[in-house]
């Protein structure tokens, strides 16, 4: 098509129509998307021990940046994995009562972390990190980027202890570090 | 008027695309498998990025990956992908780097800096690129801005700024060494450790050694000014070694402070050979000759961060160089402060303010051809440097205005302003303008060069030339007006345009006498011609720059990009002086490059280039068409094979002249294979 002088201020109006009427996405970070996929599939891999809650949703913690809780609202939210509904809450500590499945821990303040990891200790918690020393700090799930790529460590030993078992099927995308206690 | 044309029909087609793409992301990822999850490139949707795609100013990054995947074994190497700058190889150890124009061996008007610290030496205005190494590993991204940067990023940032960022101590733990080796390349070795004591403490220690040998006995080309260039029928020897050794700590002793110490050590040699101007047209002196650098830096910087709205930054760095060619050397120092604060006023307004001092001292020394006159020499400049950032309608329009002021020894006081506006209509879309002011200052080259230019044959006779800088040189000025739209549809695709107009007054020229000076020496007669440097020249350039990133299948992305540049210049007409340009830059119109990254499996990831070039205006160096190839394997998380291959078809081209007496030789088919084990 050859474009005559006369065509361009149509072409301009057109232009500035396609700029308004594009997406109006709240601004978040790009890669909460892909972590919140992440989350999402080890939701689908993860077998947590039966409890006797009468509530059968599986329920994901998420407390530091606000941007991640959001993208994890959108992503997961209204999604059924195993015929358990999935649930977000936004949480300020992790000292609040109530039964968790997944906590994801979104900060990389040391004593927010330990804080928060020692409060979940004794329960059947899957915890997820996104801080270099997440695991250093008794967490369970680091999520990391390696080459360009998504990646996570876990520590098979932390994971024990708490209950919680991940599907082999994942499992072999990510670090092992900690052996299994014989 | 037919690029603005086209721009709207790109704008409009984009518009359009993006609307029905709303929501795609999301969506689509929480349908992929685990395999295709982990294998989606993060890098494709970058937090920088999109931080830095927010920016007023044309900003493109080359990430981590993006460097690591290009198969570069140096910096510009890696900066070749970058759409919009003009990379040209010289003689496999030197590159002409430049943004929108100006392009030559020493351009000029293009700042570099690693971690903030200048890499643009005054003492002839250009980065020594030679000179200039880092471990890629090492390397968070490249951040390249195209257009006037001064009231951001300092001085004589005219055409562009080139910003790299090393990555953080405690970024990776635990080591990374690597071997490679090729034909050009014939060795590199490279090994770093990092390592976190403590939650306040990280470093991080490397070393580097490489050897290569660029020479292939291809023909050599020397430009000797006037339009006569000497070839060298066959050039033997360019090999170079160099080695180098390098720390970085990083602290963050409580939550408001964080502080960065990093430094390195090396040495570099190479063989040269030169071509000195005798009698033009006729005869050069062709020499061997070996050209040595030594020297190492250290860089401080400290954050403070007293509440969310207030931040401090305090810079310090040092660094000396001593430079050998085989006809000028010199020992260098360079040593830098700066602080900066950016404060929040209120909901809407953040204000920045800088001052920084800088002072450069030299003692250089002459075996011919060129000299130093002083040979010792100081250059100090202050400045200051103040920005404002108003949120009219907040994440919709912004505006910024700020004034660099410089103070220096040479022309003293100096302005560049700029006024920038960002229009954000949503998260994914941004159009911006700016218009700035930026000078390019004297370099002490400008000033106090003496060349001895050999003779020329006029009318039969010979005339003896020589040139001289000139103290009474002002800078170089520039004022442009610049337009940006950019898109990003989530995870899929996004578009980056620009478009530039820039106008240049006091663009440095020589003169010459209109008759030579005649005297009689012992006897016979002499003829010879003084030139000077002055300013007398003006240019204007425009064109533009687009580019886009399309994520094709979650392990293959597509990142094309086209640029243009129309750039002339005007020499004033004479009847006293002969005016001349001194040696002008390559001026190449038309760039195209194509990159793949394909990830063939979880191990196996090939990459694939292609590189178009329109040919050269001003020495008429051919357009080209290059690809290349790169492939490697992952056998373990910890270990890679790669192998790349540049220039695959084997095209011998010329891609620049130097304007010093180097050898400029043509490019060949070259490759590296090389293992990278971390531990």
């Amino acid at each position: 098509m050859r474009l005559r002088p006369g065509r361009a201020p149509a072409l301009a109006s057109l232009a500035l129509f396609g700029l308004l009427v594009s997406s109006r996405a709240t601004p978040s970070e790009p890669e909460d998307e892909l972590k919140s996929a992440i989350v999402l599939s080890f939701l689908r891999y993860t077998e947590w021990p039966a409890t006797a809650s009468a509530d059968d949703s599986l329920t994901v913690a998420v407390m530091g940046r606000p941007s991640l809780a959001q993208v994890l609202h959108r992503v997961l939210d209204g999604k059924v994995v195993n015929d358990r509904p999935i649930r977000v809450i936004e949480i300020k500590s992790a000292a609040e009562p109530q039964p968790v499945q997944v906590l994801y821990v979104a900060t990389d303040q040391g004593a927010e972390i330990k804080r928060a990891l020692a409060d979940v200790r004794s329960t059947h918690t899957l915890t997820i990190g996104e801080s270099g020393r997440f695991l250093n700090y008794g967490g369970a799930v680091n999520l990391l980027e390696v080459d360009g790529h998504m990646s996570f460590e876990v520590d098979l030993q932390v994971l024990a202890a708490t209950g919680v078992e991940i599907s082999s099927k994942l499992l072999r995308y990510g670090q092992i570090k900690g052996k299994l206690p014989r | 008027m037919r690029p603005f044309s086209l721009m709207i029909l790109l704008a409009f087609a984009l518009g359009i695309c993006s609307a029905q793409r709303v929501g795609v992301p999301t969506d689509d990822l929480d349908k992929l498998g685990v395999d295709e999850l982990f294998n989606v490139q993060v890098t494709s949707v970058g937090r920088k990025a999109q931080e830095l795609s927010k920016a007023p100013a044309a900003v493109f990054v080359l990430t981590a990956e993006d460097i690591r995947r290009s198969g570069a074994t140096c910096i510009p190497e890696a900066l070749q992908w970058v759409p919009g700058l003009t990379v040209l190889h010289l003689d496999g150890r030197s590159w002409v780097v430049s943004a929108r124009g100006s392009a030559t061996l020493y351009s000029n008007k293009i700042l570099v800096m690693i971690d903030g610290r200048s890499l643009y030496t005054p003492l002839f205005a250009g980065v020594i690129w030679d000179a200039v190494d880092v471990d890629l590993e090492d390397v968070e991204q490249i951040e390249v801005v195209r257009g006037p940067g001064a009231v951001m990023w300092g001085p004589n940032a005219v055409n562009g700024v080139i910003n790299i960022i090393t990555k953080h101590a405690q970024a990776a733990k635990g080591g990374t060494a690597s071997i490679a080796t090729g034909n050009q390349l014939r060795g590199d070795a490279q090994v770093r450790w990092d390592a976190a004591p403590s939650e306040e403490f990280a470093y991080r220690v490397w070393g580097k050694l490489e050897e290569s040998t660029p020479a292939y006995g291809s023909p050599g080309y020397f430009f000797m000014g006037r339009g006569y260039t000497y070839r060298d029928p066959s050039v033997n020897d360019l090999d170079a070694a160099s080695g180098r050794m390098g720390f970085r700590f990083d602290g963050k002793p409580d939550g408001k402070d964080q502080w960065m110490v990093e430094g390195d050590l090396y040495r570099m040699g190479r063989h040269d050979v030169n071509a000195y101007p005798l009698l033009a047209p006729v005869k050069v002196d062709l020499e061997n000759g070996h050209t040595g650098y030594a020297g190492g830096y250290l860089h401080g910087s400290w954050t403070h961060t007293s509440s969310a709205a207030t931040e401090s930054v305090l810079n310090f760095s040092w660094n000396r160089d001593n430079l050998d060619y085989p006809y000028v050397g010199g020992a260098i120092n360079n040593l830098t402060v700066d602080f900066q604060q950016r404060q929040k006023i209120g909901e809407r307004n953040e204000f920045y303010w800088g001052a920084g001092y800088q002072q450069y001292w030299d003692q250089t020394y002459s075996n011919r051809f060129a000299a130093f006159n002083p040979r010792r020499s100081a250059y100090r400049v202050g400045d200051v440097v103040l920005r404002d950032e108003w949120q009219f309608v907040p994440d919709r329009l912004m505006a910024s205005a700020g004034i660099r002021l410089d103070s220096n020894s040479y022309s003293h006081l100096e302005y560049q302003p700029s006024f920038r506006l960002l229009y954000t209509p949503s998260s994914r879309q941004s159009v911006w303008f700016a218009a700035s002011r930026a000078v390019r200052v004297p370099s002490r080259f400008d000033r106090d060069l003496r060349l001895d230019d050999g003779q020329v044959l006029a009318d039969g006779f010979p005339v003896t030339v020589s040139g001289s800088g000139s103290e009474s040189l002002a800078s170089e000025t520039e004022r442009g007006l610049e337009v940006g739209y950019r898109l990003q549809s989530g995870q899929r695709w996004s578009v980056d345009a620009s478009t530039f107009w820039s106008y240049y007054g006091r663009l440095q020229a020589i003169q010459s006498p209109l008759v030579p000076t005649i005297a009689i020496d012992g006897g016979t007669l002499t003829l010879s011609e003084q030139v000077v440097a002055d300013n007398a020249g003006t240019g204007r350039s425009y064109g533009g720059e687009v580019w886009g990133m399309w994520q094709v299948l979650s392990g293959w992305r597509l990142i094309p990009s086209y640029s243009y540049l129309n750039e002339t210049d005007w020499l004033p007409a004479s009847t006293n002086v002969n005016y001349q340009w001194n040696f002008r830059p390559l001026t190449v119109p038309h760039q195209g490059l194509l990159r793949s990254q394909h990830d063939l499996s979880r191990t196996l990831r090939l990459d694939l280039t292609a590189k178009a070039r329109s040919r050269d205006l001003n020495y008429a160096a051919p357009g080209t068409f290059l690809v290349g190839a790169r492939l490697a394997w992952h056998p373990t998380r910890w270990g890679e094979l790669s192998f790349s291959v540049d220039n695959l078809t084997d095209r011998k081209v010329l891609e620049a002249y130097s304007q010093m007496p180097n050898v400029a030789i043509p490019i060949r088919r070259t490759f590296v294979l090389k293992w990278t084990q971390r531990f």
